[in-house]
């Protein structure tokens, strides 16, 4: 499992990177995101193997991955509007480019649609041993990549 | 000459990003026109002419593959070149891709110098 959340945080990082401008490192804490507004985004993928991937964020990132992502400012009212659309199809970008990382271009994966988490699931995930802890713009994501046959 | 292209994807955010992209190419992009879903797309193809289609794989209702597979068999719209535009790195997925013709394959996320290019090659090859 060490390994496959070494590999995953690389990629996450690279991919935040490219796709949303975000630089991060690996100092992230739970206690920001205990304290902060959080939203939670889910993915299914199936293939060989299956999984899913899980990241919680602050609604301040929330904001700038979408200004940086739409190219408008990260006080522009529309955010409100854009950002679930946007840090949804983040997280698809995420696991797309997570899985080639972790599995090589031959295997085909089936992603499913990004649903919003329910709250109540991040107090378990919090407390998540294999949970990949990253701080950008003053603000904390946790990301969770479960793969049931890798454990 | 200017050309219309129709942007496929369940994701507003990407359909923003690629159209941003298109203005930075400044390439003779006349009208862009967008659709949610494979479907969706039929419908905007039935009422429009469009010479490139950028088209992402998963979408609810009509994903991609089932749109480019209606495309083909469909004497109006076989010959309108089509763009991957996907999250998906597979090596067999893209052979399947171009094995129905697709002419091109963007992996998100792309700068707009790639999709420049990818437009240049396309429309060129399309034109040629």
């Amino acid at each position: 499992m060490g390994n496959l959340i070494e590999g995953a945080t690389a990629s996450i990082c690279r991919t935040l990177e490219e796709a949303a401008f975000i630089f991060t490192d690996g100092t992230g804490r739970k206690s920001s995101l205990e304290q902060a507004d959080v939203w939670g985004v889910a993915l299914d993928f199936r293939g060989t193997p299956s999984g899913s991937v899980r990241m919680w964020i602050g609604t301040d990132l929330i904001a700038v991955v979408t200004a940086n992502m739409l190219g408008i400012d990260s006080q522009d009212p529309l955010i409100a509007e854009k950002r679930e659309d946007a840090i949804k199809e983040l997280l698809n970008i995420v696991v797309g480019n997570l899985l080639t990382s972790l599995f090589g271009e031959e295997p085909i994966f089936e992603l499913g649609i990004p649903q919003r988490c329910n709250p109540q699931q991040l107090e378990t995930d919090l407390q998540s041993g294999d949970a990949i802890w990253l701080s950008a713009e003053g603000s904390t994501a946790l990301f969770l990549v479960s793969i049931p046959e890798s454990t | 000459m200017a050309y219309t292209v129709l942007i496929v994807d369940d994701s507003e955010t990407i359909r923003g990003v690629i159209e941003r992209m298109l203005q930075i190419t400044k390439l003779p992009i006349d009208a862009v026109l967008k659709a949610v879903n494979g479907k969706d797309a039929l419908d905007k193809l039935k009422e429009n002419w469009v010479d490139l289609v950028f088209t992402d794989i998963n979408m609810p209702v009509m994903d991609g593959i089932a749109l480019i597979d209606t495309m083909n068999s469909h004497p109006e719209y076989k010959e309108i070149p089509v763009v991957i535009v996907s999250t998906e790195g597979s090596a067999t997925r893209i052979n399947q891709l171009k094995d129905k013709g697709v002419k091109g394959y963007l992996r998100k996320p792309f700068k707009p110098e790639k999709i420049r290019d990818i437009i240049i090659q396309t429309l060129g090859d399309w034109n040629g």
